[in-house]
């Protein structure tokens, strides 16, 4: 609703003011020519008469250079501007417009350095002008960015590109984050975008690699034209994340020193029951466990008093907590004419809500360029970035390890024993036992990932000839990961093993050679044409080496000293190295003519290692073709500030499965069978050998609409797209008599087509107030259209009970839809079961559940079974529409800014129901149980009686997950201290924000905007318990001088 | 100076273009892990590739099998609610039917893909090869004995599903394949191995390793279910060539903590920490602090047991012992020391006794139970020689098999004279519960017998309510998983739970 009316107030807005623009007509006009240095004539040149601030008429020049600006006042005084991208803008000040005015010249002379009001977005392999795009890239205003105090990129990019869905594999601080750009395709290959930093792919293994403040620009390429270019790797788009470089100023430094200050807090809490409420439960299950005999006396019950027992244990508050934030960071960036360079580093330090959890990151980055001579120039870009993560709480699970998870265990169960020390006994775990409850781990457990990105990369470009441009480049960066946990032997669990360590030592590396060739150059009058050839070449190395162990004698050297074991036994060491290698041939070609009609077309033959050995090569060709319908004669005085239209086809691929699919493997392990009290080597088969593995690929078709109007107050883009995703690598269940569960094969097609909107608008554009606002809006349909002879690919099941499928993929479903039986409420009565005896219209898990008061589910085919035939799809976890809208308000030098995002008509499995909404003993209740039935109670619920966790997956435990977030709002005031210090110092803006501020939904876990399977490519929104994303406040202050 | 950069940049051009066109760059070759065509090149390899096949014993011999053997039968019941224990299995809740079945195979297919690997080896000398490959195949037996025994007729196949992309297929789509031909076909594989394994009592096997004893023993089990009392008489028989008079053996070695006893045929083994099953958090009584167990204090199973519910003993099995018999108090646990239990002891001491100590773990962690898991011993060969015997018209080596039983117990107990073939054969199943109560088969003779919907009906039913509710005849077998059903594609299916 309130997204309706904001649409509504936005389009009213700008139709009364064009009506009012329409309106001033009087008689006096301004010719002239606008010539570059050379003398040659520019053609679209902005050319704007101005009154004061006021825009009173503008036009563009033709080919020849010359431009006519009509219905001027006579003797009006106007200050004329001229300006073009990558020319420094011309200014006439105070023309007084006689009746017979005479041309004016103007040059305009090439602009040097200062690139940023330049429109220009980075593509594959180069970038090009906005106006001169064929293909569908989105690409974001940095500064909209400076103010939110999210540590991560991925958090300030949510909803402010369309058709990129940003999702949190789980809030806790320095946790991944999983892209889609518009949808899932492949089913078993990975999904996740392609990140190209500065030029370089693979560069960084996770957005939280990089600094936020260090971005310079981001740009999303999500067509087949535009992404065709990175050919086997494009598929799933492309976000190319350029860092900020620096600006020659004559030798002047300039700094930037930031600090932001804040903390973070639980945005909710789920309604759960009290210790009254479920020994209330538990009585009625001691109630039900015998048919024979209901009338027990009220003191053989397990809790004869439960209003006694109060609210109890409370864990969730007692897991979480306020947790402070901070960050600080200096940049450092300047240069003369020949070099520039750009420093900066970073600390942050935040502190999770649950407790014990920590997330610390420093990052060092230096970008320098030199230019060498007339013919060359260089530069490197080094950065760094280590970052350490604890997170001791190991089970948030929505039933994984529901005795000792923070939302499961029962608040009849004490948190503290009468002595203060800390309780370990679950009396509700089956007949009751020791458990490793949440503050054990909390407190007591060490878990720490320790995670260092070095990214280096030297380029030189050299321009041999005229009109020839050659790049190279090399890259190596390298990745490491360690983890080492520890569980003290303090843990109730270990009190008789003794501790137990777990390491890991993950080292991964990446060399890229790129280079290209690019010819460039104009033919006749107005044919432009450019030319790149390019190849590149790329190794990565994957080495791992784990080891674990228990039974050391000391807790405090258990981590370290792994040597130092008592009992070897006790050891398990694992390892591994992989080889991964590419080669490509790429080529694109661009031409336009007049800037009026554009042609691109690419071409690129991809060789991945990971293939079959005959199935490795693969051709990606694409095209693309934009009509700037502006530039025709007939738009003249259409009043648009910009008219285009692009079409664009191509295909792209997927390599993104691991190493060695395609070969036989043998595994082995030394923690076997017992063999006289040792465990000798075992080997046995783990992979078969698949000689038609091969690409996976994606055709898109894209069609584009560039609009904008009113001068650029309001800039549309429209894209409608359609993809065809083929040879799917798609791992199939199998039957498990073969001894294998799954394997990974190409079959199968899916689709995706969907629309988005991206709309920037200048509600209010004046000098000392502005507001603008900034709308994005994407549909997206994914369908299963063939899934070959297996019927049903299933990608998630529930664990316990039949396993039935939760997802999966069947032709002509959508890719993510949900499934389930649907729920038919309680048996009431006895009655009622004997006649459906006869009936057939529902069916229940098994015959313990043929009892009043518990589950039945609707008998699709009537069968009188309860089988797979009786599940429907229940809903599709895809949303129906979702983006972002980004208001800006600035008065002088104060702004504030405020960022919704949102998600309708999407569908969300709520895993936990299977535990907390099935009555349980076991662990603790939604509030919603409360009503559950009870024969004489309450007889009419159709909520499950107490105990009655049947295992089976329905719509009961399916809630739609459409939600709107205030996901950020900050108000500042920047202080310009030039004058106070005599330009000593620059500026001083202090701002507060707030992140995740309010979130409506209906939901019934933390947030469904988190996907605890991670970055897997086939499951969106599933919450298996997970760290939900937190609310943070934070002050910032920036110094510049 | 412009010509210098040309050359560079054909240079670039050249390395570029050398690179992109060799094939080699792209090839594949793993640094870490082999695959079938470089292994089996010595007898160690080998060696190491059968150890694989005993890996997925950890998955079945444990709690939930015990469960689906023992407290799902005449004997003994156990009330948490559970699927299983409460007859709520069900294609869509097959309990841990689906745990079983995907272990089963998985051991088989390594099984399969062990002894062709070892059959094709052209470096290991064929002579080292029928003592490799006969370990395996046995192993491959004792998978599918359980398959069939849980779930009745199953997929069957003896071929290398891991060879190729074309054999596994032809694995999945295979059906349900009558039990009868499977056990006839396994028979027959066991009786070409059996000669080339270890003749010597299971004990006395380097490694606990596998020989000739559990072949026997397979072949016997299985001849039984097929009926064919020669073919069980003839295994039986070779057993006692090997392992003599039972009276040589001490009772007391059949307690699951005490380790590879001279009688025992097959345990699964298992030790400290390293290898644990849950086995006897059920078959202890029940710890409520410290090391007092239901009201009585057994400082020898320490202070940091979790005790789970446990298992009761029907009014049946309670009923089978008199009070002479020394297996009653192993058995059953009435009292400790002397002291009476309190559950035993309510109801003027008329209460459920608890699981016996020849089940508990003494000093468990947690649930952590690292006793060894009793599968087969000759006790048990014994009385299946007693009942073949006594099919086939033999009274006398059948009365002999069954006193050898009962005298160990007391030597009163045996019979005197044979009592005719029906009564003989109730006296049999009998002996077999008071002897074999928790060692991993009741169930499994009763659906064996024709009995189990008629036995557990009169025994277990009559005292639980919800297995009154619940109980079926078609619950003698697990259904297959419907998780299987449809990764088949329909090809399985679950006829008798379908009606």
């Amino acid at each position: 609703m309130k997204i309706q009316k904001m649409l509504f107030r936005t389009l009213f807005t700008f139709f009364s003011l064009a009506v009012a623009l329409n309106a001033a007509a009087q008689s006096a006009q301004v010719k002239g020519t606008v010539l570059d240095e050379q003398g040659n004539p520019l053609e679209m040149v902005s050319v704007v008469a101005r009154q004061g601030r006021a825009d009173m008429a503008s036009t563009l020049t033709n080919k020849e250079g010359s431009f006519s600006l009509d219905n001027l006042n006579q003797d009006g005084t106007y200050d004329l501007y001229c300006s073009y991208v990558g020319y420094e803008t011309y200014i006439e000040k105070n023309v007084v417009l006689k009746k017979t005015q005479s041309a004016l010249l103007v040059r305009l002379v090439n602009k040097t350095g200062d690139l940023e009001k330049v429109e220009v977005v980075a593509v594959g392999y180069g970038s090009v002008r906005k106006r001169d795009l064929t293909g569908a890239v989105s690409s974001v205003k940095v500064q909209d960015l400076e103010n939110i105090p999210v540590p991560r990129v991925d958090q300030m990019l949510a909803g402010r590109i369309a058709g990129a869905e940003f999702m949190s594999t789980d809030g806790a601080p320095g946790s991944g984050t999983t892209v889609r750009i518009r949808g899932t395709r492949s089913i078993s290959a990975d999904n996740e975008p392609l990140y190209v930093v500065d030029g370089v792919m693979d560069g960084i293994n996770n957005l939280n690699d990089l600094n936020p403040s260090d971005i310079a620009s981001i740009s999303v390429l999500k067509d087949a034209s535009s992404t065709a270019i990175y050919g086997s790797r494009g598929a799933n788009g492309v976000i190319i994340i350029t860092t900020k470089s620096g600006i020659s100023k004559n030798g002047k430094t300039d700094f930037t020193v930031r600090t932001s200050q804040g903390f973070a807090k639980m945005a909710g809490y789920l309604d759960l029951m009290d210790a009254t409420e479920f020994a209330q439960l538990i009585n009625d299950r001691y109630y039900y466990a015998s048919a024979a005999n209901r009338t027990k006396p009220l003191e053989d019950y397990p809790y004869p008093d439960p209003l006694s027992l109060g609210g109890g244990s409370d864990w969730q508050h007692a897991l979480t907590r306020s947790a402070p934030f901070s960050n600080y960071s200096l940049a450092v960036s300047g240069g003369n004419k020949n070099t520039r360079f750009f420093i900066s580093g970073g600390y942050d330090k935040i502190a999770g809500v649950i407790l014990g959890s920590e997330f610390k990151r420093y990052q060092f980055r230096t970008n320098l360029d030199q230019t060498l001579s007339k013919y060359a120039k260089a530069g490197i870009r080094i950065a760094y970035s280590n970052s350490t993560q604890e997170q001791p709480m190991r089970y948030l699970g929505a039933y994984n390890n529901w005795s000792v998870s923070f939302v499961s265990v029962a608040p009849v169960v004490p948190i503290y024993n009468p002595d203060g020390t800390l309780n370990s006994w679950n009396s509700q775990n089956y007949s009751g036992g020791v458990s490793d409850l949440p503050l054990f781990d909390a407190t007591l457990r060490k878990n720490t990932t320790q995670t260092g990105t070095l990214t280096s990369m030297v380029y030189v470009d050299i321009t041999p000839i005229k009109n020839v441009m050659a790049h190279a480049s090399i890259s190596y960066s390298k990745y490491d990961i360690n983890n080492n946990a520890l569980v003290p032997s303090t843990m109730p669990s270990r009190a008789t093993a003794g501790n137990a360590t777990s390491k890991s030592i993950n080292q991964n590396d990446n060399l890229l050679n790129e280079n290209t060739v690019t010819y460039k150059n104009t033919f006749g009058t107005g044919h432009n044409f450019e030319a790149m050839y390019g190849f590149t070449v790329q190794m990565r190395n994957f080495y791992r080496v784990s080891i674990s162990g228990s039974g050391y004698y000391s807790d405090e050297t258990a981590l370290w000293d792994i040597g130092s074991i008592p009992d070897k036994q006790k050891l398990n060491v694992s390892g591994a190295k992989e080889l991964q290698t590419r080669v490509s041939h790429l080529a694109r070609l661009n031409y336009n003519y007049a800037r009026k009609y554009y042609l691109t077309a690419t071409l690129r033959r991809d060789g991945a290692s990971n293939f079959a050995a005959n199935n490795k090569w693969a051709y990606f060709p694409s095209a693309a073709v934009r009509w700037n319908v502006l530039n025709e004669n007939f738009m003249k005085n259409s009043g648009l500030s910009d008219f285009a239209v692009r079409l664009s086809a191509g295909t792209s691929g997927n390599d993104a499965i691991s190493r060695y699919q395609s070969l036989s493997r043998l595994s082995a392990t030394t923690s076997g069978y017992l063999f006289g009290g040792a465990q000798p080597v075992a080997f046995y088969p783990s992979g078969i050998a698949n000689a038609g593995l091969k690409w996976e690929k994606t055709t898109t078709y894209n069609a584009g609409l560039d609009l904008s109007l009113f001068r650029k107050r309001l800039e549309v883009t429209l894209d409608a797209y359609k993809s065809n995703t083929s040879d799917l690598l798609l791992s199939v269940q199998m039957p498990t008599q073969t001894g294998f569960s799954s394997r990974l094969m190409n079959f199968g097609k899916t689709s995706n087509k969907g629309i988005e909107l991206t709309i920037n608008y200048d509600v209010i554009r004046k000098s000392d107030f502005g507001w603008s606002a900034s709308f994005t809006a994407a549909h997206n349909q994914q369908m299963v259209d063939d899934i070959g002879l297996v019927g049903r690919v299933v990608t998630n099941t529930y664990t316990y009970g039949a396993q039935y499928m939760i997802n999966g993929y069947q032709a002509g479903y959508p890719l993510n839809a949900i499934y389930g039986f649907e729920y038919g409420g309680v048996w009431k009565n006895q009655d009622e079961i004997i006649q459906n005896q006869i009936d057939k219209k529902y069916v229940s898990a098994s015959a313990a559940y043929l009892v009043p008061g518990r589950q039945r589910y609707i008998d699709q085919n009537n069968d009188g079974l309860m089988n797979s035939d009786d599940m429907i799809m229940l809903g599709d976890a895809d949303p129906d529409l979702y983006g972002g809208l980004q208001n800006t308000f600035r008065y002088k030098n104060a702004f504030l800014s405020i960022f919704f995002n949102y998600s309708v008509g999407g569908d969300m499995y709520y895993p936990g129901g299977m535990f907390n909404m099935t009555g349980v003993y076991l662990n603790n209740q939604q509030e919603l149980m409360v009503n559950r039935y009870h024969e004489v109670r309450n007889p009419d619920s159709d909520i499950p009686r107490t105990d009655s966790k049947d295992d089976i997956p329905n719509d009961r435990f399916v809630y739609d997950a459409s939600f709107f977030r205030l996901k950020a709002a900050s108000i500042g005031y920047t202080f310009d201290l030039t004058k106070l210090t005599a330009s000593k110092l620059r500026s001083l803006a202090l701002s507060l924000n707030g992140n995740n501020l309010l979130l409506l939904k209906n939901y019934i876990g933390y947030d469904p905007e988190v996907n605890t399977s991670g970055t897997s490519s086939t499951l969106r929104r599933v919450d298996n318990g997970s760290f939900p994303p937190n609310r943070t406040i934070t002050f910032t202050a920036e110094l510049k001088f | 100076m412009k010509q210098i950069k040309i050359y560079a940049l054909a240079g670039l051009a050249i390395v570029g273009l050398t690179i992109g066109s060799c094939t080699k760059f792209l090839e594949e070759k793993p640094q870490s892990f082999l695959n079938s065509d470089n292994f089996y090149q010595t007898e160690a390899q080998a060696l190491s590739a059968v150890n694989a096949c005993y890996l997925k014993l950890y998955n079945i011999y444990r709690g939930d099998l015990m469960m689906a053997t023992e407290y799902t039968s005449d004997l003994s019941y156990l009330t948490n609610g559970g699927v299983d224990q409460s007859f709520g299995m069900s294609p869509s809740n097959p309990g841990v039917g689906d745990g079983i079945w995907t272990s089963a195979y998985n051991g088989i297919m390594v099984c399969n893909a062990t002894i062709a690997g070892i059959q094709h080896s052209a470096s290991i000398a064929e002579e080292k090869k029928p003592a490799l490959i006969g370990e395996a195949a046995i192993m491959r037996a004792l998978y599918y004995y359980i398959l069939t025994c849980m779930f009745g007729d199953v997929p069957y196949y003896t071929s290398d599903a891991s060879a190729s992309f074309d054999a596994l297929m032809e694995v999945a789509q295979m059906g349900r394949m009558s039990a009868v031909v499977i056990r006839d076909s396994l028979i027959a594989d066991l009786h070409k191995w059996a000669p080339v394994m270890p003749q010597t009592k299971s004990s006395s096997i380097a490694d606990n390793r596998i020989g000739a004893p559990l072949a026997y023993m397979l072949i016997g089990k299985m001849a039984l279910w097929n009926k064919k009392w020669d073919v069980c008489i003839d295994a039986m028989q070779k057993l006692k060539d090997i392992y003599g008079a039972l009276s040589q053996y001490a009772l007391t070695d059949t307690w699951f903590r005490n380790r590879n006893k001279a009688e025992s045929i097959f345990e699964v083994q298992y030790s400290g920490t390293i290898k644990i099953s849950n086995v006897a958090t059920q078959m202890t009584p029940a710890r409520a602090s410290g090391a007092v167990y239901d009201g009585v204090t057994i400082t020898q199973l320490g202070t940091t047991t979790t005790t789970f519910t446990a298992a009761t003993p029907t009014d049946y099995l309670m009923s089978l012992y008199n009070d002479t018999d020394p297996r009653k108090n192993t058995t059953l646990a009435y009292t400790y020391e002397g002291v009476w239990f309190n559950r035993p002891k309510s109801n003027n001491f008329t209460g459920k006794p608890w699981p016996g100590p020849k089940f508990w773990c003494p000093n468990m962690s947690l649930q952590q139970d690292n006793n060894n898991q009793k599968v087969f011993r000759f006790a048990d060969a014994l009385l299946m020689l007693a009942e073949a015997a006594n099919e086939m018209n033999d009274p006398a080596t059948a009365m002999d098999a069954i006193n050898q039983v009962k005298a160990r117990a007391n030597t009163g107990f045996v019979l005197a004279a044979y009592p005719g073939k029906d009564a003989f054969r109730e006296e049999l199943k009998k002996e077999r519960a008071r002897e074999l109560f928790g060692e991993y088969g009741r169930k499994w003779d009763l659906v064996r017998w024709g009995d189990f919907y008629t036995r557990v009906s009169a025994t277990a039913a009559a005292e639980v309510d919800a297995i009154q509710t619940n109980l079926r005849p078609y619950h003698e077998y697990y259904p297959v998983p419907q998780t299987e059903v449809d990764r088949s594609g329909g090809i399985l299916t679950n006829d008798a739970y379908n009606q």
